[in-house]
């Protein structure tokens, strides 16, 4: 069977993303329950980034492939060999292996009862910078899936916080809505990666197959794929190459491509909605980067992000809480697309008169200038400092290891 | 006030308008993984500043989305909270509630007996 599986992923790694899927869910429908099981935990590199496969084995492999990393972490921390950026990579998978929270759910007699949530990854890539996908609901009975795609600075540290924002768009979409982290790309680390297309050319098709593998598992479920920043770039290039979604949302765009001016040159067959935000002040739309900000184009759909109660200025700020922004996410997500509130349609340049400051001239430029390289060396230096400032103790580790292996992860 | 005491006081009263919605049932608190950094969407180089929690609540017997809505928002008025009930959408059911920089929703659906109250505290740098 493992020799079986490996034939299976040699074949499948150059097909089109469709029938790649569409092999790899074949071939696991044709073994026993108890076979297929066997091979996620005898062989979890393998089955748990294997797009197509069924989740609750690639839940269950990558669960193994975090323990693994977790006791190789720890021997090297117990040994005082551990390097800081491992120490701090030990207590990143400590947390990844604890569960993910409680829900209320019913028992069989009816009764109110608490469930541990186990965390869900369809990817863990724990060497180097680290990639992971991970999954908040039930993929299988889910009507609604946000894909959240993050964007620059993310690794496996940092990442964590996307977990809360996917989080709580599952709240504002409502019940029925599973999310999704997708983090299966290595995401710019800095201004000076960030101002390349290189990083989102080479997520596209690990997105598009990603897309293909869910509509595989969820063949029902209305998906939205949702980028905001550099993760904009990333969803522009994957539905460029037709990414599968019903639903797009770009948020804080710097651009697509320089030769997209429209979102008919980008919105794949079928699509229901292609919506864009971009709040005043969003300097890295303004600056359009990589492209014309699709917030501009003539044929988008442009949301509103401001409320009576929370106005939003800026780059940072599409998914705050409560903020008109956040709610039409929900409303994306779980197709209320009628109670969508719309944007005026502004250019960058009447923003900038709003704010009494022309950020758009001077940054459109400023983006595109050799200057710009030595700006980004300094902020990344400032973001390297903050990673070292924030390595724990050897002791805190250890305490950490502890904590988490009194946890029990997926059995499935 | 630190972000340690900040996340304390917002799940004490996520809490304890949890429990004014639903007569006989506690909240309980389903997420709460500690600080966070606000802008991860951009930037996830930030520090982490702040803290999410969500408590959920309800009686499997009962579905009444609308009333345990304006029972809580009731509890966190009382409480201080500046709260405002938006209007029914489609069968969601909203209220926000904001204090000192706090920010609450509550959600409720037609046809569902779970009601989750969801909360952030301000950006509290360490």
């Amino acid at each position: 069977m493992s020799e079986d599986l490996d034939a299976l992923i040699l074949r499948v790694r150059d097909l089109p993303h469709d029938r790649a899927v569409g092999e790899v869910d074949t071939f696991f429908r044709s073994l026993p329950s108890e076979t297929a099981k066997a091979l996620a935990e005898s062989r979890p590199e393998q089955v748990g980034p294997l797009e197509g496969a069924p989740p609750e084995l690639r839940y269950r492999a990558n669960h193994l492939i975090l323990v693994a990393a977790q006791q190789r972490l720890h021997a090297l921390v117990e040994s005082r060999e551990a390097t800081l950026a491992q120490r701090r990579r030990l207590v990143t998978i400590n947390e990844m292996l604890q569960p993910a929270g409680k829900r209320l759910d019913v028992d069989a007699d009816g009764k109110r009862v608490e469930v541990d949530v186990p965390r869900q990854f369809l990817l863990v890539e724990p060497e180097g910078q680290g990639r992971m996908i991970e999954v908040q609901g039930d993929l299988r009975t889910a009507r609604n899936i946000a894909v959240l795609v993050p964007g620059m600075n993310n690794d496996l540290e940092r990442v964590r916080s996307q977990s809360v924002r996917a989080k709580e768009i599952g709240e504002e979409a409502g019940p029925g809505t599973a999310t999704v982290v997708w983090l299966g790309y290595h995401a710019p680390l800095g201004l000076t990666e960030g101002r390349s297309t290189e990083s989102s050319r080479a997520a596209a098709p690990l997105l598009c197959r990603f897309q293909e593998g869910l509509a595989v598992v969820a063949p029902d479920a209305k998906i939205t794929l949702i980028g905001n920043s550099y993760g904009a770039q990333v969803v522009s290039r994957a539905m460029l190459e037709r990414a599968r979604a019903h639903r797009y949302l770009l948020t804080g765009s710097p651009g697509a491509d320089p030769r997209v001016t429209s979102a008919a040159q980008m919105t794949p067959p079928g699509t229901e909605l292609f919506a864009v935000a971009r709040s005043r002040g969003d300097y890295v739309s303004y600056a359009e980067q990589h492209g014309p900000d699709p917030a501009s184009f003539p044929d988008v759909v442009r949301i509103e992000t401001d409320n009576e109660r929370v106005q939003i200025t800026g780059h940072m700020g599409y998914f705050n809480k409560n903020s008109e922004s956040m709610t039409n996410v929900g409303r994306i997500v779980r197709g209320d697309l009628d109670a969508i509130t719309l944007a005026a349609r502004t250019t960058p340049a009447e923003e900038s008169r709003v704010l009494g400051t022309s950020w758009a001239g001077p940054l459109r430029t400023l983006g595109q200038s050799k200057a710009a390289v030595p700006i980004s060396k300094v902020f990344d230096g400032l973001a390297t400092l903050r990673t070292v400032a924030s390595t724990p103790s050897r002791k805190t580790v250890l305490e950490s290891t502890r904590r988490s292996r009194t946890q029990e992860g997926p059995e499935r | 006030m630190t972000l340690t005491e900040a996340r304390d006081f917002l799940r004490a009263e996520l809490l304890a308008a949890a429990a004014g919605a639903v007569p006989g049932y506690e909240g309980v608190v389903t997420h709460d993984v500690g600080p966070v950094n606000p802008g991860v969407l951009s930037d996830g180089s930030g520090p982490d500043t702040i803290c999410s929690i969500t408590v959920e609540n309800g009686d499997p017997s009962v579905t009444d989305p609308a009333g345990e809505l304006a029972a809580a928002v009731a509890a966190l008025t009382a409480r201080g909270w500046h709260a405002v009930v938006a209007p029914v959408e489609n069968g969601h059911h909203r209220a926000t509630a904001e204090r000192d920089g706090f920010q609450v929703t509550i959600h409720a659906w037609d046809n569902e007996w779970r009601l989750t109250l969801s909360g952030e505290t301000p950006s509290i740098p360490a």
